[in-house]
């Protein structure tokens, strides 16, 4: 089947992605760029959260429940104020994202045991503001919680223990990295972006330059043609996947738990979705620009609608309907239960049927559109 | 030897319009013969050589390449045609011994056979200079016998040759003449388009002429002028065409 036609092609693949600086960056340098935006700034970890603090009590019971704030590592305290307009001000301009105001008589407020103190909370971005309440709350409670405790034991009780309480117990990610959660998406991404890309480009290239031509009286097949233009992909995609797991694992810290063959396998099923995205999308356009754009077309709503940046359960239930018919959703499953939770295929099975129906379609339609012709 | 029997080729340029480019076309071209597609711009001339050369696919008719068909036998056409298109499609990464050793392995030739034709052909066409210089900043004169030296790899007993002395200086383009002289005591086939009338009456045996994709008239210079009762070909040319609004390099 592998005849010299077709490493002829493979070869002169390699040859020109080698010399070509500009390409070559954008398969290698890229996904590492990627990795590190997306590893990074792209995170839904709200930490360092700004916070003014205006303390009209300066005692040591409100110096304590400052430090309990400090201690949670969400807040840091960056501005005592002396003034409501002070910290008003501060948070209109972004420069604190929460106030604490504690009143001037918080600390006798606290030995009766009815002290309050007021958070005000900047809701213009939801997910800071969201994260800032709860923790203020958890803060609020363990701290309160402390007090009657210490209380308890200088008046002789025992402490007193909540009624019920809650254990938790979070697994494959303990410290709610969002970093755990981005880069097994982040070869999903890469996979999906850089092979459409990189494979319709290729194809109308040849076109544009008017190699194709050459191409197509030679005695090549079309499938030896696919093959020998796809194969360089293949190979790359694998060093992009592996690239990004070893940077991820060893730099981020995300573990890699699963069965690597299997990672493998479940990517070189998705790459089928993606090299026959590429090789379709130089079916339709004849310009290298034309293909980006239609590969963006198909790239672009993969993105959103495959649980990539934002959970698919959240979304209305029209577009879960749509992400069913988007291959990169089902590969995401794949990659973060395989590098995350380490499972065996048959805790997959259902996704990976799912990629296995999509790369044999799109691929097929893809090749039979594909013609050794100029008409 | 190629044989062109009622060739048609339609292409639809928007929903319900076709345009004619080759229309119900016939003739022959023999081993040994040097024969000349004559006519001006638009007048078909690309698209007869690219169908032949199984770059597209016929509407009506066919033609065949020693004797197989180019729409149901293509690939034994390509193995058995060369064709210098118009635009030479170099890879401008790789330089010429680079094209030629790959198109080499493209028609499955032997490694051997594959070096000893790229020495041949470096000598034949004088590429010794630039023969392992990547073909960025080629001129057109070397993207030119680059690209002939391409077509003729493989040996291939008929060649299609677009314009072959375009760009070409007056020492390379009497190299390429002499070739084509080569070709034909090599008994190959061998079809030009051009319109450069004195350079088709200088290498062809023969010349077909064609105008809105129909061949006109077909003979040798001399039978042409004859038929148009002119001294030259260039004023046969016009004549057969009947209009004189064509373009004419002498």
């Amino acid at each position: 089947m592998f005849n010299s036609r077709i490493f002829s092609i493979v070869r002169k693949e390699f040859v020109q992605l080698f010399r070509d600086p500009r390409t070559l960056a954008l398969a290698v340098v890229i996904p590492i760029v990627q990795l590190f935006l997306l590893g990074y700034a792209a995170t839904s970890d709200v930490r360092n959260i700004s916070m003014a603090v205006w303390d009209q009590n300066k005692s040591p019971q409100s110096r304590q429940l400052l430090d309990a704030f400090r201690a949670a590592d969400y807040f840091v305290i960056d501005h005592f104020v002396g003034s409501t307009e002070e910290y008003q001000k501060l948070i209109e301009s972004g420069s604190a994202r929460v106030a604490l105001v504690i009143p001037p008589d918080y600390d006798r407020a606290v030995l009766q045991g009815n002290a309050q103190v007021l958070m005000v909370l900047d809701g213009s971005d939801a997910s800071i503001g969201s994260t800032a309440l709860s923790t203020a709350r958890l803060v609020g409670q363990s701290f309160a919680t402390k007090i009657l405790a210490e209380q308890a034991s200088i008046n002789g009780r025992s402490a007193l223990t909540p009624p019920v309480e809650v254990r938790t117990q979070v697994w494959y990610n303990p410290d709610l990295d969002s970093a755990y959660f981005m880069i097994p998406g982040v070869i999903g991404m890469i996979l999906s972006f850089i092979t459409t890309i990189l494979t319709a480009t290729a194809i109308v290239r040849e076109r544009e330059r008017g190699t194709i031509e050459q191409l197509i009286v030679t005695p090549i097949r079309s499938w030896e043609l696919i093959l020998g233009k796809l194969l360089p992909y293949v190979i790359l995609a694998f060093v992009e996947t592996f690239e990004i797991i070893i940077v991820g694992h060893f730099w981020f810290g995300v573990p890699v738990r699963g069965s690597l063959a299997l990672i493998v396998f479940t990517s070189g099923l998705f790459l089928m979705s993606s090299l026959g995205i590429g090789l379709l999308a130089s079916t339709i356009a004849n310009t290298q620009q034309e293909a980006m754009l239609t590969v963006m077309m198909y790239n672009l709503p993969s993105l959103f609608l495959s649980g990539f940046f934002f959970p698919l359960e959240a979304m209305p239930q029209a577009l879960q309907v749509v992400s069913y018919a988007i291959p990169l959703r089902y590969y995401l499953v794949v990659i973060r239960a395989l590098l995350l939770k380490g499972v065996g295929l048959e805790a997959i099975q259902s996704e990976v049927i799912a990629l296995a129906i999509f790369g044999i379609v799109i691929m097929t339609a893809a090749a039979l559109r594909f013609r050794k012709r100029l008409d | 030897m190629i044989k062109v029997e009622h060739l048609t080729k339609e292409f639809k340029v928007k929903l319900f319009k076709k345009i004619t480019a080759v229309n119900d076309t016939s003739f022959t071209v023999n081993d040994g013969e040097v024969v000349g597609l004559l006519g001006p711009n638009g007048a078909g001339k690309t698209t007869m050589m690219r169908l032949l050369a199984t770059m597209l696919t016929p509407t009506h008719g066919t033609a065949y390449v020693d004797e197989y068909d180019v729409h149901t036998h293509a690939r034994e056409v390509r193995r058995r045609i060369g064709i210098l298109p118009e635009t030479w499609g170099l890879y401008e990464r790789f330089t010429p011994r680079e094209h030629l050793r790959m198109f080499g392995e493209y028609y499955d030739m032997e490694k051997d056979s594959i070096e000893n034709r790229i020495e041949e052909l470096t000598s034949t066409l004088g590429m010794g200079e630039f023969v392992d210089r990547e073909c960025k900043r080629f001129s057109r004169g070397m993207s030119q016998k680059v690209a002939l030296a391409r077509t003729l790899i493989h040996s291939p007993q008929n060649l299609l040759l677009d314009e072959p002395t375009n760009g070409l200086d007056v020492m390379s383009a009497r190299l390429v003449r002499k070739l084509i002289a080569q070709l034909r005591e090599e008994k190959r086939c061998v079809m030009i388009s051009t319109h450069i009338l004195g350079e088709a009456e200088r290498l062809c045996d023969r010349l077909i002429l064609i105008d809105n994709g129909t061949v006109v008239a077909q003979g040798t210079p001399k039978e042409l002028c004859e038929q148009a009762r002119k001294a030259t070909l260039e004023d046969a040319f016009v004549t057969i065409l009947g209009r004189d609004d064509v373009e004419v390099v002498l």
